[in-house]
């Protein structure tokens, strides 16, 4: 019996030592988007390569508001985030500094560009060049948008609210309105059978849909958007490092390597040199502030 | 395809774990598992999901019935019916009746989807803010209407949409009543209301009353009586089938959907024949056979079209995208429906066979004192609404709601408080689709 006790104790220390050794250091992951959407997809990716080099603990903010208070209870621990770049230059809630792009906080950027769409064989170019649909969209900005198209087309259209692009793209498939427009066009390609891309807000069009500057010019028809990756609680070597890493993440068939593969429309800064993700992130807020 | 029983068995157990602890999810369950799930391929993915999800409704409603616990938001009516039949003795009823109503539901809709496979497709003209506008509506008159008492069911209705409405909406970044309070922008949490107006009052009623069903174990032969009981009430159970099915449906809310609506319209039916008592078992036999009809109602948007509804389909969904398999659209076959047909079958028998003897086990309390296990469990209940709160960092604030609410709940524990909880937590939808109908109507 005392044989036996002794050979636990003895596994039991073999086993705390190498992970006292190893300990890792703790990195906070903060999703300040909804648990269903692409925030929290791509974060989840990261939590789980992260997880082999750092302690990770995943929290679920849900909003700016709370993740801005949740960073300031956790300042001196390091902590990784998301945050949308046009709701930091739009949105009070979201105007705190830890969500601004400035180079002592920003890792990388997601850069994408919207998307106008409907179903195959329906509505088309000329039929938003008429004007006279329902056109469904999902956030703030993009309303104004909407009324910028239509002021620079010269036509009136129903512009109809949906909480988020999965019920943009419900509507448009579902016939209860004719176009769609949405930010993330990863949902649009992945209907591909069904739907499809009219005109994009990549001035250099988007997988074979043409630009949207070609058929109607103002102010915002080449606006993209960014979302921000940021860190706290590094200094500016270790942000450094710890961009190499994510950098890497993105270069290998890592969690996250892979889930950008299969996203259609993302680009993502990380592997840029620092100075231009940097530039890239501030240009793309900038141009929402007026 | 035999290779995938062994994810869908794992599922199974760990739908045991989520089903039985309130607050700990489906989707809690899959960001815990989350590294581990990264090791699986879509299909592999789709067979431990099958196996979660049926699992949970039959094991939610155990603890619902025994305990006025419920495991999930979709279990609220067995807490009323399912517990009243327990004090009465007639716990095993209420298990063997939810258990047998959850099997021959999932299996009725499995038959009658097989059938119409190729017009699947076409699933999305059901998400038309018309007609899912028309289903919140339908469920709140009904469970309004079914209420002993309609003046008081819908002013609690009334509170239930405002406390729903605290907090900042993401539609339109519009905020009620949050004070400049970070913690209010993020709505009142769901485990702190339930518990403070629902169950915390069901247990505080029960204070005095010194039961425990010994009758619950229904593992030992004596099967007939209740395959009998349920066959006298098929009616219920069908008539929950089809209406739970089609709530499924609705995103976001699903199953809560499904059992509500289910329950609503029998409890209705009953009052209608004057056959509505507390502790009514065809109530509670639609509702669960309606949960299990809308789980896998719930499930043909994500594996048809590729489109999730609930936030755990999403985190599904791009599980399996980041493994090169992408659900619905240009991918979805008959042969590959008939993969997870015969999963779902599957899980269903085993959830079955789990749910009766699990009854047996919960019959041990019997053994400890009915006081001290009523400690325990509101104990337990505040060990809950912390621990969720901590996964957010807003413990004290879960905590803070809880104990706000609760002389509230207490106030009007004689009161069915359904319709409060339910406008709760349809109220962001209300919202939405408030907002999207004015628009297509050009309000």
């Amino acid at each position: 019996m005392k044989k036996l006790i002794l050979s636990v104790i003895a596994a039991l220390m073999l086993a705390t030592i190498p992970s006292v050794a190893t300990a890792k250091e703790k990195l906070y992951i903060i999703n300040s988007g909804s648990t269903n959407g692409t925030f929290n997809a791509i974060l989840s990716a990261y939590a789980s390569d992260l997880k082999t080099m750092y302690d990770v603990e995943y929290v679920q903010a849900k909003g700016c508001s709370k993740a801005s208070v949740i960073l300031k209870k956790i300042k001196k621990a390091k902590a990784f985030y998301i945050s949308q770049g046009i709701k930091a230059a739009t949105s009070d809630k979201c105007s705190a500094s830890a969500f601004q792009p400035t180079q002592d906080k920003i890792i990388a950027s997601d850069i994408k560009f919207g998307m106008i769409f409907g179903r195959i064989g329906d509505k088309g170019i000329s039929d938003l060049k008429k004007g006279g649909n329902k056109i469904a969209y999902n956030t703030n900005p993009n309303k104004d948008w909407l009324a910028k198209l239509d002021r620079s087309l010269g036509v009136t259209n129903t512009h109809v609210k949906y909480k988020n692009s999965t019920g943009v793209m419900l509507a448009v498939l579902n016939g209860e309105v004719d176009l769609g427009f949405i930010n993330s066009t990863k949902k649009v390609w992945q209907q591909k059978g069904k739907l499809v891309g009219l005109l994009s807000l990549n001035p250099e069009g988007d997988n074979g849909v043409p630009p949207l500057n070609g058929v109607a010019n103002f102010n915002g028809a080449e606006k993209g958007q960014v979302d921000n990756f940021f860190v706290q609680g590094f200094s500016k070597s270790e942000l450094i490092k710890f961009r190499k890493i994510i950098a890497n993440l993105h270069k290998t068939d890592s969690t996250v390597g892979l889930w950008y593969k299969k996203a259609v429309g993302y680009v993502n800064t990380a592997t840029w040199s620092r100075q231009d993700a940097i530039k890239a992130a501030k240009d793309y807020v900038n141009v929402w502030r007026d | 395809m035999i290779d995938l029983i062994p994810y869908t068995l794992i599922g199974v157990g760990f739908g045991v774990i989520a089903g039985f602890v309130p607050g700990i999810g489906i989707f809690a369950t899959l960001m815990i598992l989350y590294p581990w799930l990264l090791d699986f391929t879509g299909l592999q993915l789709i067979a431990f999901y099958i196996g979660i999800a049926s699992t949970t409704q039959y094991i939610g409603s155990i603890t619902a019935t025994v305990f006025a616990v419920p495991g999930e938001s979709s279990s609220l009516p067995s807490v009323i019916e399912g517990h009243a039949l327990y004090k009465k003795g007639q716990g095993g009823f209420a298990i063997s009746g939810a258990a047998i109503g959850s099997f021959v539901g999932s299996l009725v809709v499995l038959v009658i989807v097989s059938l119409f496979v190729p017009s699947l497709e076409n699933l999305y003209y059901f998400y038309s803010s018309y007609i899912q506008a028309c289903i919140i509506i339908l469920v709140l008159v009904l469970l309004i209407f079914s209420s002993s008492n309609r003046l008081i069911a819908c002013v609690l209705a009334f509170i239930g949409y405002t406390l729903g409405t605290i907090g900042c909406r993401s539609i339109d970044d519009a905020c009620f009543a949050t004070f400049n309070n970070a913690d209010l922008t993020t709505g009142l949490p769901l485990v702190s209301v339930v518990l403070s107006l629902y169950v915390f009052p069901i247990v505080i009623n029960n204070w005095n009353v010194n039961f425990i069903d010994t009758n619950i174990d229904i593992s030992t032969g004596k099967i007939i009586p209740h395959l009998k009981r349920y066959w006298d009430n098929i009616g219920a159970s069908l008539r929950g089938t089809i209406v739970g099915f089609f709530a499924g449906f609705t995103p976001g809310l699903s199953t809560t959907m499904s059992s509500n609506i289910s329950y609503g319209l029998e409890k209705w039916i009953q009052r209608r024949k004057k056959k509505y008592k507390l502790g009514n078992y065809p109530s509670l036999v639609s509702a669960e056979t309606g949960n299990n009809a809308g789980s896998f109602a719930c499930l043909l948007p994500l594996i048809v079209l590729g489109i999730p509804i609930v936030p755990s389909e999403a985190l599904l969904y791009e599980l399996a995208s980041s493994r090169g398999f992408i659900l619905g659209g240009e991918n979805f076959t008959a042969e590959f429906f008939s993969n997870v047909a015969y999963l779902l079958v599957i899980t269903n028998l085993i959830a079955l066979a789990i749910a009766w003897p699990f009854a047996k086990y919960i019959c041990y309390m019997s053994k400890i004192n009915y006081k001290i296990l009523q400690t325990i469990i509101l104990i337990v209940l505040l060990a809950v609404v912390v621990y969720v709160g901590s996964q957010f960092f807003q413990s004290l604030y879960y905590l803070s709601v809880f104990i706000v609410l609760l002389p509230i709940g207490i106030l009007f524990r004689k009161y069915e408080m359904l319709p409060l909880i339910f406008s709760f937590l349809v109220a962001s939808r209300i919202d939405v689709l408030a907002i999207s109908l004015s628009d297509l109507l050009s309000l």
